[in-house]
């Protein structure tokens, strides 16, 4: 089997999107560094996240912490129903960008 | 952990059907587990609204096949009982049905003897609007919006499923069922009947069953096994007492750890901390998370908080029919003026078509906003892969549109063109691919229902 370089160190470990439910999207960002964890937890408000897509925050359902995995955890509600004509994304997997780039924004870096 | 009153689950796949049970490893995790049952799910609403529509499952034949015969090859020598959870995909009757052939099919082939249960879903519109008043359906409320729904939503559905808790699953075990083929269900509840039937805790064996539901997917590997395996799908074996659970994967190179196992938790809902199930909320708020050994977790303290009984209705309407024109561009001038162009196109083909009933062309433009769209932060890219989903009342109508569309796109005469012999690269010969009929959602609603037996139907067969 063909072997792999380790990926490069980075400080999101996990950082994803999936529909729950047809009519809702959830992500979870689990980090590394408890403390990179901790600053962007008591940093992030609903309204960056409604921002970053482009979403009124009245969109945006709820948001967790999961300090047991130094997660986060927001959702938001889909701007259109799963697998509708339209939908771009029906099982909403790939979502996550603009949330990888507030992340980056908050905790200032590249 | 006492094992005079353990109970054994084995979930041997996240979904009958998905990649296929890799078949020795299942073998080996019942004869060294011994389980008091094999619980799996089939199904999900994740693929979106046509499955249920259409009747059909989001997993191909052979591999539901494949699995099938896999488990009850292991299963029905042993008389462990089997539950399989949204039967089919969708679990509406159509969808039990095919799975029942498919059990039927297989059973002959291999003489196995066995009592087969079939559980229907399916819920009446009468049902629903026996609860009408002021044209809503009283009590029912959309997740996670709270919307109301209409008389005119059930009335105009195809097809309406709810999803069952583990009430009609113990019924059908008690009724001396060996084999259980269930209509729509709570995915965590198809692990949760067995061992909630046995008396345990409704919150671990809630708790256990959503974990497990997803099959490996809640494990690690540690080392990497899966991706050089062709049906790969891995056991987890779950035993449960009314204090704990413990979860294994059935390979020594995967893992339950705490933390995989809470990531799993979060898969999928928008709360980690509290699920909602038919007959109350699990609340994990408290749930501690051991690690047992190099590959087991242990996980107690989940508390169950019974609440009236409710159901989570979907349903699905049809809208019309399909069909697509997929291409792409590499002109750059072209690529800058698209919007505009397919601005003036649509214009132009509901002025020439729409005389001849509805449409609606949606279009998708891949390397440039097709994932993302108005939150995509980049721009488009050298070329742009597009293509057009025209939705229309009728087959013939929606076919005639894409075909129109392709022509006059690719003829069109826009400013400072020089691509006079053609602009655009169409992938494929036919260009245009009739797609079949569109559902929508037209339901996805909770609403307290006192007695699940007034919508859930078991049906007892021998194999």
């Amino acid at each position: 089997m063909p072997t792999h370089p380790p990926a490069p160190p980075d400080r999101i470990k996990v950082l994803r999107s999936k529909n729950a439910g047809p009519y809702a999207l959830t992500f979870d960002v689990v980090f590394r560094d408890p403390a990179d964890f901790r600053a962007f937890a008591a940093r992030v408000r609903p309204d960056d996240v409604a921002r970053a897509y482009g979403r009124p925050v009245t969109d945006v359902i709820s948001t967790e912490t999961i300090e047991a995995l130094n997660a986060f955890k927001v959702s938001l509600v889909r701007d259109q129903p799963a697998g509708h004509p339209g939908d771009s994304d029906c099982y909403g997997m790939n979502q996550e960008e603009p949330l990888a780039r507030l992340v980056r924004a908050v905790l200032d870096y590249e | 952990m006492s094992d005079a009153t353990a109970i054994t689950i084995v979930t041997p796949t996240g979904c009958i059907g998905n990649r296929g049970i890799d078949r020795a490893t299942f073998a080996a995790v019942v004869a060294e587990a011994k389980p008091d049952a094999i619980a799996v799910d089939a199904g999900s609403i994740d693929c979106g609204p046509w499955y249920l529509g259409a009747g059909r499952e989001h997993s191909p034949l052979s591999h539901i096949e494949w699995d099938i015969e896999t488990i009850l090859a292991e299963a029905v020598p042993r008389r462990i009982p089997v539950i399989i959870g949204s039967a089919g995909g969708s679990g509406a009757r159509a969808h039990v049905d095919r799975t029942l052939d498919v059990i039927r099919r297989i059973a002959h082939t291999h003489r196995h003897q066995f009592r087969l249960a079939a559980i229907y879903s399916d819920v009446p519109p009468a049902f629903l609007l026996g609860r009408a008043k002021g044209g809503v359906i009283e009590g029912a409320e959309r997740v996670p919006d709270g919307a109301p729904l209409s008389v005119e939503a059930v009335k105009t559905s195809d097809v309406i499923v709810g999803l069952m808790g583990v009430g009609p699953m113990i019924d059908a075990l008690r009724a001396g069922a060996d084999v259980i083929v269930a209509g729509r269900a709570v995915d965590a509840a198809v692990i949760a009947a067995f061992p909630a039937s046995r008396g345990i805790d409704l919150g671990l064996a809630y708790h256990m069953g959503d974990i497990m539901e997803c099959a490996e997917t809640c494990a690690e590997e540690i080392t990497p096994t899966l991706r050089a395996m062709g049906r790969n799908r891995i056991p987890i074996v779950g035993r449960i007492t009314n204090e704990s659970f413990e979860l294994k994967p059935g390979l020594a190179s995967m893992a339950c750890t705490p933390e995989s196992c809470l990531m799993h938790s979060a898969y999928e809902r928008t709360s980690l901390d509290r699920i909602k199930v038919p007959e109350g909320t699990v609340d994990r708020s408290t749930a501690r998370y051991e690690r047992v050994d190099a590959n087991t977790t242990r996980i107690s303290g989940t508390r169950f908080v019974a609440e009236p009984h409710s159901i989570l209705f979907e349903g699905v309407r049809r809208i019309g029919f399909r069909s697509i024109f997929p291409f792409a561009i590499r002109t750059p001038r072209m690529i800058a003026a698209i919007d505009g162009i397919l601005a003036d196109v649509d214009r132009i083909e509901q002025a020439v078509f729409g005389p001849m009933g509805r449409f609606r062309i949606h279009w998708h433009h891949y390397g440039r906003n097709a994932v993302l769209r108005d939150a995509e932060p980049e721009g488009a890219g050298h070329e742009i892969g597009l293509f057009a989903d025209v939705v229309a009342d009728n087959q013939a109508l929606a076919h005639d549109v894409a075909y129109d569309l392709f022509t006059r796109i690719g003829f069109w005469r826009y400013p400072g063109r020089t691509t006079t012999a053609g602009n655009v690269a169409v992938t494929l010969s036919p260009a245009v691919f009739d797609a079949g009929a569109v559902y929508e959602f037209s339901m996805y609603h909770a609403m307290p229902v006192a007695d699940s037996r007034a919508i859930f139907k078991t049906e007892m067969f021998e194999s």
